[in-house]
């Protein structure tokens, strides 16, 4: 669970995000907001890539800078550009990764699962966008016990690839709640959560849909 | 160079770095080599001070490479006089007036292509359309330049991706693999990279029309030109400091 006490961010010659936000995050989140409003940036904040200005992130009650990597064994963090997610020259290389972090089947079966079977030693650089996100969310089925930080999961996704997401995304949220998504694909998204929360100017405004 | 307004002409600062890196490769005397070396430190403040903490940190980490440079030296130089010696070994100075050079020449390169970190492309065609140079070899050089920044950049991502997966690099074997694939990947997306903005150039038919006006051409002002005067007294004096007898 993360908690946000006075947040403050800006970057280089900027103007200021978040000024003094403060909130609690218990449960599935859908973050919501216009472009450019900073929901990219509080996920990366919340991910501990970027760091505050002023204020202080915990998760678990622990402070993100003391909590350093053993963060990232807790949570898992998707960027909204699919290949900034994606390590190697293949596929097979990607899971092989995860395969240092989770126990995972062999890498076809992984590959087979999302529907990238056929492109095992392709090289990511030539996918397609779609392909390359369901590849940066290839592991997702071993990783429902972490804590989901998602940007943006849904696009580049065809209309099959989303309802399987989406499904999975349900029972990830079924046995562990606790994920913040942002996606503008909010009708789609809604009846999953537990709240939606707005943000406009800095802050943010709690819509609760339980 | 967007920011601010230059001090010179993108000719002009081309023409420090070549002059400075030549004469640091020309010359083996120390004192010559740190002459250089001040003239680039000023040079950098001078030309690009914005970049100076950035450089100097970059020149830090030369210090581990000149240090086991001095290390090798001291260790299979064996010739010409002895400056130290304990037990069966000792330091020759021809290893350790060698491995200074060395280390000399390294600072100065590297702190020399600072003084032209912030040339982009149009500046590059500036320069080398005032030599009547073609502009493909201008973007050759500033896509290069860019280059290194853009390897280093990559690097640091893709070590950032595979610690946020929660992985731990422990152990020799894994460390190898994740340097083994990180490596493989860096080189496939620059080189995809590559190809890709050889696509965008002749999608915007980079030199497909002929001859054609340049944006913001300038020529040399008197400034420059007080400067390759200055260049020229600079190395008259480094020469004269080069062949001045010494004990």
């Amino acid at each position: 669970m993360y908690r946000i006490d006075g947040l403050a961010f800006s970057y280089k010659q900027s103007r200021e995000l978040f000024a003094g936000l403060s909130i609690r995050q218990q449960g599935a989140i859908l973050l919501c907001g216009e472009n450019g409003c900073g929901k990219s940036t509080l996920l990366k904040l919340l991910a501990g890539l970027l760091h505050p200005l002023a204020g202080r992130i915990s998760y678990d009650s622990q402070d993100l800078e003391q909590l350093g990597s053993k963060l990232y064994r807790q949570i898992f963090y998707l960027e909204q550009d699919a290949e900034q997610n994606l390590v190697g020259i293949t596929p097979k290389d990607d899971i092989g990764i995860w395969k240092l972090a989770l126990r995972l089947p062999d890498t076809l079966d992984v590959l087979s699962e999302i529907g990238l079977g056929y492109c095992s030693e392709q090289q990511i650089s030539l996918m397609s966008q779609g392909e390359k996100k369901l590849l940066a969310l290839g592991a997702t089925p071993w990783l429902m016990d972490r804590l989901w930080l998602l940007d943006e999961p849904l696009s580049g996704l065809d209309k099959d690839k989303k309802a399987w997401f989406i499904e999975l995304l349900r029972a990830k949220i079924a046995r562990n709640p606790d994920c913040i998504v942002c996606s503008h694909e909010r009708e789609l998204l809604i009846p999953l959560f537990d709240e939606i929360w707005h943000l406009e100017n800095g802050r943010i405004a709690i819509q609760s849909l339980k | 160079m967007n920011e601010s307004k230059p001090l010179l002409h993108p000719f002009s600062l081309i023409f420090i770095v070549i002059w400075l890196t030549s004469l640091a490769l020309l010359y083996e005397d120390l004192l010559v080599l740190s002459s250089l070396l001040i003239i680039c430190i000023l040079q950098l403040f001078l030309h690009n001070p914005g970049a100076v903490s950035r450089i100097l940190r970059r020149v830090l980490y030369l210090i581990p490479l000149i240090l086991s440079i001095f290390f090798f030296q001291i260790l299979f130089r064996k010739q010409g006089p002895v400056l130290f010696e304990l037990g069966g070994f000792g330091i020759h100075l021809p290893a350790v007036t060698l491995s200074a050079a060395v280390g000399l020449r390294l600072m100065i390169i590297v702190l020399a292509a600072g003084i032209i970190f912030k040339l982009d492309f149009p500046d590059f065609r500036n320069a080398f359309g005032l030599i009547r140079l073609p502009e493909e070899l201008a973007f050759m050089v500033s896509f290069v330049l860019g280059f290194l920044p853009m390897v280093s950049e990559s690097f640091a991502h893709l070590q950032s991706v595979i610690q946020r997966r929660g992985v731990e690099s422990r152990g020799f074997k894994v460390r190898i693999r994740i340097f083994k694939l990180i490596v493989g990947t860096v080189l496939a997306n620059s080189l995809a990279k590559t190809s890709e903005q050889a696509i965008n150039l002749e999608l915007r038919g980079f030199r497909s029309q002929g001859k054609h006006s340049i944006y913001q051409a300038s020529g040399l002002r008197m400034l420059d030109w007080s400067w390759y005067l200055a260049i020229a007294g600079l190395s008259v004096i480094l020469y004269w400091i080069s062949i001045f007898p010494r004990k």
